[in-house]
Formats: C-alpha cells, structure tokens, sequence
C-alpha cells in the first residue's frame, strides 16, 4: 500500500473522485470541500503528475521533488460557509451543500475549471444547513439538518418535490435506491426509504438500527444487491440492511470506536467497503460471500459463517472526515488538514 | 513579558471618512481584538443620537496573524502530531531506546520546519516576479524559518544529543557544513570554470572547505595544482601528507580519548615544524593552509568572511585547535570570536538566542525565544522536549517547571485559537496543559461555535474524551433550545433527552400535547414512537409514550385494552392539567357501545375525575366557560354507562 501524505492548510470535510470512462482507468482528478474557514472552498486536483513516491524520509528535499509528490490544485471556487456535501453529478458536473443550507451546482469546463452554474440559495436552513447529497441524473437529492427532503432540477428555482419537516431530526445522508425512491438517515439511529414520485409526506419504510438511539452518520447502497444497504453510526458500528426485509438490520458489525463518518462500497468491486471513522482510522471490509449468506438467512448471522475480513488500512491521531474509493485508489481527507493518496492494490 | 523596550511601535491606518467633529474611537473586543470606528468627538462611546446618511463601519483589528497562513497551518497541524506522540512518549520513560526515541522526535520537528523553509522559500522566489510588496513579507518568513531552525538544531546537537568531547566538535561541523553552503558555493565556482587553479575562488574554496573541516575535499582540489614538473610539486605533496594524515576521532571501540589525543598531539606537532621550517614559506596560500591545520588563532581571524557567523568560526577554530573539547567549554572562546565580528554590541537576537545555547542556559534560551518571537511555536515545543529530556530550565524546582509549561502551552493555545480551524488542535493543547487543564478547557470548549450538527457531535466526541460532562450536557440544552426556537419539536426532544434533562423534556413534551390538542393529531412521530428507554427521563415522555400506545390500540380495535390504558392515565394524573380534559373526552369513545367496557367502579373512578376536573376548572380564570357543555355532555355519558353497567 504506498502512500502520499499532503498537508494541504485547509481543514477538507469532502473528497471526491471524478468518475472515470472505464473502470480499469485510474482516477486522475478529484474534487474537495473545505470547512472551518472564514471563506470555504470547493477544490479541483490533479494527480497526473504525480511520480509513486520512492522514498518517504529524504534528508534533502528538493522543491521539484516536492511538487511531483503532491496533489496539485487546479481550480478553486469561493462557496462562503462549510461544505457538508459533495458530489460528482456527472463526469464534469459536482453538486455541493454547505452549511448555511446552500446548494451549488459547478461545471468543470475543458480546460479543468470549475464554475458556479447554478445554485439554490435558501434550500435548506440558515443553521444547520445541507446535510447531504446524491445525484441521479437529473434528479439531484438534497438533505439537510431541518429534516427537509428537496429534489431538485438544475435551471429550476424551485425544488421539483419536497418534504417538509420528513424527518422530526436531523437526516445526516441520502441515497437513491432507484428512480424514484430514496433512502435517508437521521440522527436517531432510523433509516427511511421514500418514494418521490408520491405526494404524502411520510416515509414508505421506517427501519431502526438498535434499540438505542445513536446517529446514524453515513450511508451507501450496495453497487450490484439492490436490496443492500449499509450505515455506518455513532457508535462505531456498521449495520447492513436488507430493504426486503421488514424491520431489524441483516448485521451489525462493530467496525470503530467512534463516529463512522463515511461508509463506501468499492464500485469496481462491490465486495469491498472502505469506512473512515472519527477514531483516526480507515478499514477496508471484505464480505465477499458473506453478506449474500447473510442476506438469505439472517438468523445464522454471523454463527457458522466464515470469517468476515476487517483490514486496517491507514491509522493516523485525528478524525478522518471523508473517503472516496476508485478502483484501487483511496482518498481519504482528515481534521488534521491533511489529504492521504492510497493505492490499495490486491495482494496476490 | 510585559514592559519591555520595543524597537519601533506598529501602526496602522484605518481607511475610513472623517467629518468634522468626529474621530477615530477603539475599544478592546473579545480574543485580543480591537473595534476601530468613526464617532463624534464629544462621547465617550462614539454612540449619537444623530441618524447618518450612509452607514457606519466597524474595523476589527488584529495582529499577530503568522500562524494562520498556510504554510504556518502545516507547521502547526504536523506539529500538533508529533506533540501528541511526545506525550505518549514520556509515559515510557523506562525505555532503553527513551532517548533515541527523543531524538527522533527532535529530528520530526526540524524537518517539519525544514519542510516548511523550503516551501516559503519556493513561493517567495515564485512571488518576486509578480509583486515585490509580498516578496518582502514572504523573505521576512523564509528568514524566520531559517532562523528557527538554526536554533532547534543546535539546541539537537547540545542539549538533547549531549554527545561526549571528541564527538561533540565532530557534530557541531556537520552542523556549520548544513547550515552555510558559502563552501559550496565557492567549490562549484571554481570547479565549473574551465581552469579551476586559476579561478579567483580557487584558493577561498579551500580554505572554506578546511574551515568546514572537509580535508578530503580540500585535498583533491589541491591535488589538482601538484603538477610533478612544477617547481612547488614539494610543497603540494608535503600539505597533502599533512591532510591525509589528520587523525579523525570516531566512537569505535578500539579508539579512545587518549590514543585519540596522543596521535592528534604528534600530527599537531609535525604541522607546526614543517611550517616553522619554512617548508610553505615561498607559498602564502599553502603556508595558510598550514596554519589552518596548526591551530593558530590569527589565521582563523583573518578568514572570518568566510564563516557564516562568529559561531561557524568558533567551531572552526576548535575543531583544529581543540578537538577534545566538551560541549560544556566551548563557549570559553565564544568572546573572541564575537569580538572578530564587530563585539556585543553587534549581536542581534539570534546571535543572544545561540550563545545562550552554547552556555547551556536553558532559561535564558527560553525567555529570548519568547522575547524575540511573536507566537511561542518554538519556546513551547523546544521546552516540552527538554523536559522529557529531563532538562528542565530549573531542574530542582519542579512547580515552577510546571508553571512555566502551562504558560507556555496556554499563550501558544489562546494565539490558536482565534482561527476557527484549529480548535481540536487548541483543544489538545490545553487538556495537556498541567494542574488546571480542565478548567482551561471548559473555557475554551463552551465557545466553540457549533453551526450544524456534524460538528456538534464532534465537540462533544471531545467533551466525553476529556470527561467535561457539565460542558457536555450544556451543549446539549443549547442545541434542543435551538431546535425549539425553530419549531422542531422532534428534535429538541431527542436533543433534551441526551441532555437527560427532566424539566425541557417535559416542557417540550407539554409543547407537543398542546399542539396535539389544537390539530389533533401528532406531528413528530419519528421521535415519539421511538423513544425506546428515553421515557424514563420524565415522567412526562412515560405519559406521552403511553398516550401514543393509547391511540395505537384504538386503532388497532383494542378497545378493552384501550380503555384500561385510558383510565390509568386519568387516575394516575401524569397528564398535564390542560390535557386533562382530552384525556376524559377520549373516554367518550368507549362510553357509548351497547356493551359497556367500563364496569361500576371504573365508572365512578372516571365521575370522580370529572368531579375533580370540573372543581378545578371553576376556581381557574375562564371558569368553566367554554366547557360546559363538554362537562354536561360528559356527566350525562357517565351516568348512562353507570347505569348500563349496573343493570349487567
């Protein structure tokens, strides 16, 4: 596993691969958002220059060494508050929310800039703000801490649908399961799927995740199963739900000791999941089978079942905020403003 | 620190319009930040009564920023981290490898710094050809790094390396040939010329490499002028013997101190004869060289301008004069090497900072950095790293050790933390600060701003890992306040039951039955209905939790069950008063089927709440005014349930 440590003075909150044509290209540009600053900023980097590092510890640094081991910034957008979310709409579109409720969409241009095109100022609340995105061309999701629930078209001011107050807490994250239904968390441990296309208000499903009641902070759909859904929590557990299934969670998995701040399944192969947490450390999940097994019967859980593999792949002080996984590139952003490049290849 | 002569005072112009009878005005804000504006002359506030046309302004003026760019950010983020290592550290005192592991920690230190340097030094040579103002600024930085690492590694090789004599010159070279590249810059000179004996740098090059105490280079560029069929071809081989020949001490085993100086004394002694011979004299350069080797002390004074600064010529000079030397006598000679440069008079705070260091006099090399330097970055590190080296500035009085630490870390801290980044960093910082970490961090966590909730629950991640649960509950209270300033019931709820806090609960519990009463129907169903254990936190939630279970049953066709529910919840009186009258009209379901549900004894208990509701009602301001007729209509149900109940 070689990595790239960069220091980047700017406290990232949001990475975010740029999706690549093929899936045995290797990602070369990626998205970030910042927060903690006066004037936040969405980032446009560039790995293509980049050399694998040879050697960590060099007593005499040359500055040309210095520049081909690091990310470089290409372009930079002025978005005011915090970004709490960040996605890639489109392979040069990327939608952000910020944290006084603001949602903006950019265009990245051919020469690699990004652009403000289009924005939706007053979408969420002033405090608290957008909690989260997920695009499903055109429709883009958005989530904030208000408990509001917006879908929204880029060019039109207001929201296609919306559901006030869906969610008497906070929703922390948002993902399209199919054209038309949606799945959110909240900050007291519930996952709701939607349909959008209906007009009541109130979820189709209502499914908790333990009996007490600790945030639910992120969330991801399985790329193949359908049917799968993983959250990761406050309590450092990662609890995988089957959408079939009525009520209680297929498995829970105590994966860290703090908040799982992001959980991502490895589209290339969706067997993998990578979970970054607040105790300073990213881990990689092998299911494998094991979750299909899991999935039919969930009365063996996880007796008899072999071994569900936990690796560890990076350990640092602080809080790692963000993960994005790309083939066998690994983006990771943490609180000590730093942003680690990993390249998780298979090991034969 | 306070009173002390400042060179030159700072001051800054506030772009602003004055009128006539007006002035500018300051006052002292929070986070040692001043508010400049415009006001009339006459009050003292600057607040008048007169309505201006356009609107005021308020400057906020601040200073001693350098630890916000970004490059300082990177100082302090990776620094932050091999603090914390430290700490983790100095818990394994007991360790063998204690000291290497300081070292290594003390290396981590630099080459941040180093890391640092080269990276301001790269964008200030970037800058230079766009805008000169800010070329200037970023030269002050590169100076200022440049500066902090000469004095962190120095402070390495003496204080924390503390090598013993012999090793201890040998170090301190390699810290002059680091440090001042002059050597190499002449090397590459002359060496790049087409004929390099004839360069004018030639021959400084060699004696800055000799003064660098790199012999073997100095002897191969000499060997480029030993030509066999020139007249000098003696001389050149007869320096060269000299050279090859210097005894180097090393810290093998077979080598000690005394076989070391019996053969330096002897090679000393053979440079002297041969130049004493007049074996160089037909040669000034060579017969310099010469001298170099023989220690004599003018030779070393007249080449000063080749020396970055009166310390590389100390060192210099004791390398060849004293190699023995323990690190403790060095600053002996430290007087005359300064009077070469100019005497006391010309030493700035960098020279002060260095000799200090010479001098092992830790206090005072701390008191200087804090003196000369505008954030204590380097006093704080430099002294938290002697002290787990054991040295502290005053080794036998532990208290004022542990004073000086905590004044440190809190000024380094309070600098931090008017950057809204850098707070888990501060945070850190303070909770490791000594005696009164706690109540330093109390302060400063109850003015963390939290603008959503992801950040919320990272503050209080910190509060649980430090145990501040009153700082905890607090921020708690504070965000269910803010929901319910919004409106959001459910998640004020959720927030007061964190706080385990029984009076919002119930206020906000009231709140929710108040509009239940008015809509009539709950809004927030996504915390009520499961609120799991939380119901034990008021009596009011137990209340609100069995009302909803009330109403599940009710529409679940669960009469009886219903009914019995309802009667506990009249009897028990956890309802809150206003509520109480719509508990009893719930009743009014289960009073008017043909079969009656509610026995004798449950009928009068359900008479004598209406009783007691009716009292109530009358001694309270709107009398019974609007209820009447529910109360008529009530009673008449009642009875007729009595009286069906009776006949069964």
């Amino acid at each position: 596993m070689v990595e790239c440590v960069n220091y980047v003075s700017q406290s990232i909150s949001q990475v975010r691969w740029r999706p690549t044509v093929s899936s045995l290209e290797k990602p070369k540009l990626f998205v970030t958002g910042s927060s903690e600053d006066i004037d936040n900023t969405v980032c446009l980097w560039d790995t293509s220059h980049m050399k694998n590092p040879l050697q960590n510890d060099c007593d005499d640094l040359d500055i040309e060494d210095f520049e081909q081991r690091n990310p470089k910034k290409i372009s930079t957008v002025n978005v005011g508050a915090g970004v709490a979310a960040l996605s890639y709409v489109s392979m040069d579109a990327v939608v952000a929310g910020t944290t006084s409720g603001q949602v903006k969409y950019f265009n990245v241009d051919a020469t690699q800039k990004l652009s403000e095109t289009y924005s939706w100022p007053t979408l969420h609340c002033k405090r608290g703000g957008c909690s989260g995105v997920d695009a499903n061309l055109p429709d883009i999701a958005t989530v904030g801490d208000d408990g509001n629930i917006h879908i929204v078209h880029v060019g039109y001011k207001i929201p296609l649908h919306s559901i006030v107050a869906g969610d008497s807490c906070a929703i922390t994250a948002v993902r399209w399961l199919s054209t038309n239904e949606i799945c959110t968390c909240n900050s007291i441990g519930q996952l709701r799927m939607w349909d959008v296309r209906s007009s009541s208000t109130s979820a189709v499903r209502v499914m908790v995740s333990s009996e007490t009641s600790h945030a639910l902070t992120s969330l991801d759909h399985h790329p193949s199963q359908g049917h799968m859904v993983v959250v990761g929590g406050a309590d450092g557990c990662v609890t995988f739900f089957d959408i079939r299934e009525e009520k209680a969670a297929v498995a829970k998995l105590q994966l860290h000791e703090h908040d799982v701040w992001e959980v991502r399944f490895n589209q290339q192969s969706p067997d993998l999941m990578y979970t970054c947490s607040g105790d300073g450390s990213v881990r990689k999940l092998d299911t494998s089978s094991n979750i299909r097994l899991l999935a039919c019967n969930s009365d063996e859980a996880a007796v008899g079942a072999s071994p569900i593999q936990i690796s560890e792949v990076l350990t640092d002080c602080s809080s790692f905020n963000s993960i994005d996984v790309a083939g066998s590139s690994i983006l990771c952003s943490n609180d000590s403003e730093a942003i680690y490049l990993i390249n998780d290849e298979p090991s034969m | 620190m306070d009173g002390y002569e400042s060179e030159k005072i700072q001051s800054m112009v506030v772009n602003d319009r004055i009128d006539d009878g007006q002035t500018l005005h300051a006052v002292w804000v929070p986070n040692k930040q001043l508010a400049a504006f415009i006001g009339p002359i006459d009050c003292e506030s600057g607040v008048s009564n007169q309505s201006r046309d356009k609107p005021g302004v308020v400057h906020l003026i601040s200073w001693n920023q350098d630890l916000y760019d970004s490059t300082a950010r990177k100082l302090v983020h990776q620094s932050h981290i091999v603090f914390s290592s430290l700490q983790d550290l100095k818990k394994e005192s007991d360790d063998p490898s204690y000291s290497n592991l300081l070292l290594n920690t003390s290396r981590k230190y630099r080459s941040i710094l180093r890391s640092c340097f080269l990276e301001v030094k790269d964008q200030s040579q970037q800058q230079s050809f766009v805008d000169a103002n800010a070329a200037e600024e970023l030269r002050a930085k590169v100076d200022l790094y440049s500066m902090m690492e000469l004095i962190w590694s120095l402070s390495e090789v003496l204080l924390i390396e503390n090598l013993p004599e012999g090793l201890v010159i040998l170090r301190l070279m390699e810290w002059c040939k680091w440090h001042f590249p002059i050597a190499n810059e002449l090397v590459s000179e002359c060496t790049s010329s087409d004929d390099p004996i004839r360069h004018s740098s030639y021959w400084k090059a060699i004696y800055a490499l000799l003064l660098q105490g790199r012999t073997e280079e100095a002897s191969s560029l000499l060997k480029l002028n030993k030509i066999v069929q020139s007249p000098d071809f003696k001389m050149f081989s007869s320096i060269e013997e000299l050279l090859r020949k210097k005894p180097t001490f090393t810290s093998n085993v077979g080598n000690t101190v005394g076989d070391f100086e019996w053969k330096w004394r002897n090679w000393v002694e053979e440079c002297k004869r041969r130049l004493k011979d007049g074996d160089f004299d037909s040669k000034v350069e060579l017969k310099t060289v010469c001298r170099i080797l023989c220690g004599e002390e003018e030779v070393f004074h007249e080449l000063h301008e080749l020396c970055g600064g009166w310390y590389h010529l100390l060192i210099s000079y004791l390398y060849y004069s004293s190699p023995l030397i323990s690190g403790y006598d060095i600053h002996y000679h430290s007087s005359k090497c300064i009077e070469v440069y100019g005497g006391a008079v010309e030493l700035t705070s960098l020279d002060t900072i260095l000799l200090s260091i010479f001098r092992y006099d830790i206090s005072l090399v701390i008191n200087e950095c804090c003196r000369q330097f505008t954030n204590w970055w380097l006093p704080l590190h430099l002294t938290d790293l002697l002290q787990a080296c054991g040295l502290c500035p005053s080794s036998d009085n532990h208290d004022e050790n542990e004073n000086l630490r905590e004044s440190l870390i809190v000024t380094y801290a309070e600098g931090l933390s008017k950057h809204a980044s850098f707070w888990q960093v501060v945070a850190y910082y303070l909770a490791n600060s000594g005696s009164r970490a706690s109540n330093y961090l109390k302060l400063f966590v109850g003015r963390i701003p939290i603008n959503c909730e992801k950040k919320a629950a990272k503050v209080l991640r910190l509060c649980k890992k430090y145990n501040l649960s009153s700082e905890e509950r607090s921020i708690h209270r504070q965000l269910a306040i803010r929901a319910l300033q919004l409106n959001r019931l459910g998640n004020a709820l959720s927030w007061s039951i964190k706080a385990k806090d029984q009076d919002l609960s119930k206020h906000i519990t009231d709140k929710l039955l108040e509009e239940f009463t008015k809509t009539g129907s709950f809004s927030n169903t996504g915390v009520i209905d499961y609120l799991g254990s939380a119901v034990l936190v008021s009596d009011r939630l137990s209340f609100l939790s069995k009302y909803r279970e009330f109403q599940k049953l009710h529409a679940d066709g669960k009469y009886e069950e219903a009914a019995y529910l309802l009667l506990n919840l009249l009897v028990s009186r956890t309802a809150p008063e206003k509520f109480q009258l719509t508990l009893m009209l719930d009743s009014m379901k289960f009073l008017d089927s043909d079969k009656p549900i509610y026995g004798v004894e449950e009928t009068a208990a359900l008479l004598a709440q209406l009783n007691k509701l009716q009292e109530e009602k009358m001694t309270t301001k709107d009398g019974g005014g609007d209820n009447k007729d529910k109360f008529v209509m009530l009673r008449l149900a009642l009875t007729e349930n009595m009286a069906r109940a009776i006949v069964n």
